[in-house]
């Protein structure tokens, strides 16, 4: 039953964790079952101060690749069942399909000479990235990293645009409408219109390069306001001489950075990309590369670890967080497949790059 | 050594080359993906793709 070489046995993984909610914040009970998994499976594993669940596998001398998925997900039921080949559950792609491809993997690649480390890492879902945090401060940084994600099993994602999140509020004396002087409310909507004219005509959330702006919330009335604005960001984006335009624009109330982390993008020519690249070759499909407009934790662990990384994984993110939240179980296999033999090429890849 | 078809320029050809491998031009750092083995073809590369969600 624990034989991580049987494809039945990487699918039974996959049910078992999507058969076990875990949410934001409630991934306890997962992070348990999966260390237990991963121990089966021949990982010295345990769960460490965050909550993450981490397995290494020691196979001689050679590089530390760390594998690292996460195990929360978003709130939510989608009913475990399998239908035509497919796989539903809450996390199927988002992102407990990648996470289990990655443990199977992991276990598979027998011939990896070196570390292997695999992190369930808490909390990607939520502001913090407080599980992927934890790693970044407390464990070494690895020669090698692939962030578990759903890039689809013959994709490689080399990037993802970063996060600015603002929080901005004010009080203003009661007055009169008709008054002369500026209400509270107006002077939130005056916050999202600076931040607009600072961005330029050419904001976009579908494109690389380009900051992308969200006002996600406005409330308020003549004598308080809050207001909470998104702008996903590219790589090179000044966020303090955005805060700065902001404050110029309007001095009175309070802007607060919520969440900030910067983009991150790798080349084509990074070692893990080529290692993916080259074991989606061999499964005989043609390569994608791909760099997204969402936030990852590859951002978190790039604003310090600079190490060859990209992220991988099976699934349609377009189903990330749906209500029909399923993978399809032949997609799953292929990236443990993928996942396998860009291990075992990892040393190799690494060694002609540098 | 291989042909830039971007700008004419000499790229080192792969030690092993597998037709889908990317290698850069050094000189005008297009990405190039080999096509053909025998002989060695490459073409620009497809651009990376955009993509929503995470």
């Amino acid at each position: 039953m624990n034989d991580p070489a049987d494809d039945g046995y990487a699918v039974a993984l996959l049910k078992s964790m999507l058969d076990t909610p875990s949410p934001s914040y409630q991934e306890g009970e997962l992070a348990a079952d999966l260390m237990v998994q991963m121990r089966a499976m021949g990982y010295t594993a345990h769960l460490d101060k965050a909550g993450n669940v981490v397995g290494v596998l020691d196979r001689g001398r050679g590089p530390t690749v760390m594998m690292l998925g996460h195990i929360d997900t978003v709130p939510g039921s989608v009913p475990v069942r399998f239908e035509e080949g497919r796989l539903y559950g809450r996390g199927a792609v988002d992102a407990k399909g990648p996470m289990a491809a990655m443990v199977c993997a992991g276990a598979r690649a027998t011939g990896f000479c070196g570390r292997v480390v695999v992190v369930g890492a808490v909390e990607e879902e939520t502001p913090g990235s407080r599980g992927a945090v934890h790693i970044r401060k407390n464990h070494p940084p690895p020669d090698a990293l692939i962030v578990g994600e759903p890039s689809g099993w013959s994709a490689v994602v080399l990037g993802y645009k970063g996060k600015l999140d603002l929080h901005y509020r004010v009080e203003r004396p009661a007055t009169h409408p008709s008054s002369p002087w500026p209400k509270a409310v107006e002077l939130a909507a005056e916050v999202w219109r600076a931040l607009l004219t600072h961005l330029g005509p050419d904001t976009s959330h579908t494109r690389f390069d380009r900051p992308g702006v969200t006002l996600v919330s406005l409330m308020g009335d003549l004598t308080r306001a809050s207001a909470e604005f998104s702008v996903r960001t590219p790589p090179g984006f000044d966020g303090d001489a955005c805060l700065d335009a902001l404050r110029r624009a309007t001095p009175e109330g309070e802007l607060l950075v919520r969440n900030a982390v910067a983009a991150c993008r790798v080349g084509r020519s990074d070692p893990v990309v080529r290692a993916l690249s080259a074991a989606i070759r061999d499964q005989g499909a043609r390569p994608t590369a791909k760099v997204k407009t969402a936030t990852s934790d590859m951002n978190t662990l790039a604003e310090e670890w600079r190490i060859p990384m990209a992220t991988y994984g099976p699934g349609d993110s377009t189903l990330c967080h749906h209500d029909d939240e399923h993978i399809e179980l032949a997609d799953y296999l292929a990236a443990v497949r993928v996942l396998t033999g860009a291990l075992t090429a990892l040393p190799a890849a690494e060694s002609t790059a540098s | 050594m291989i042909t830039c078809p971007e700008c004419e320029g000499r790229v080192a050809a792969p030690e092993e080359p597998r037709v889908h491998e990317i290698v850069e031009c050094a000189e005008c750092r297009s990405e190039l993906e080999v096509v053909g083995l025998d002989p060695l073809l490459v073409a620009l590369a497809p651009e990376v793709e955009e993509d929503w969600g995470e």
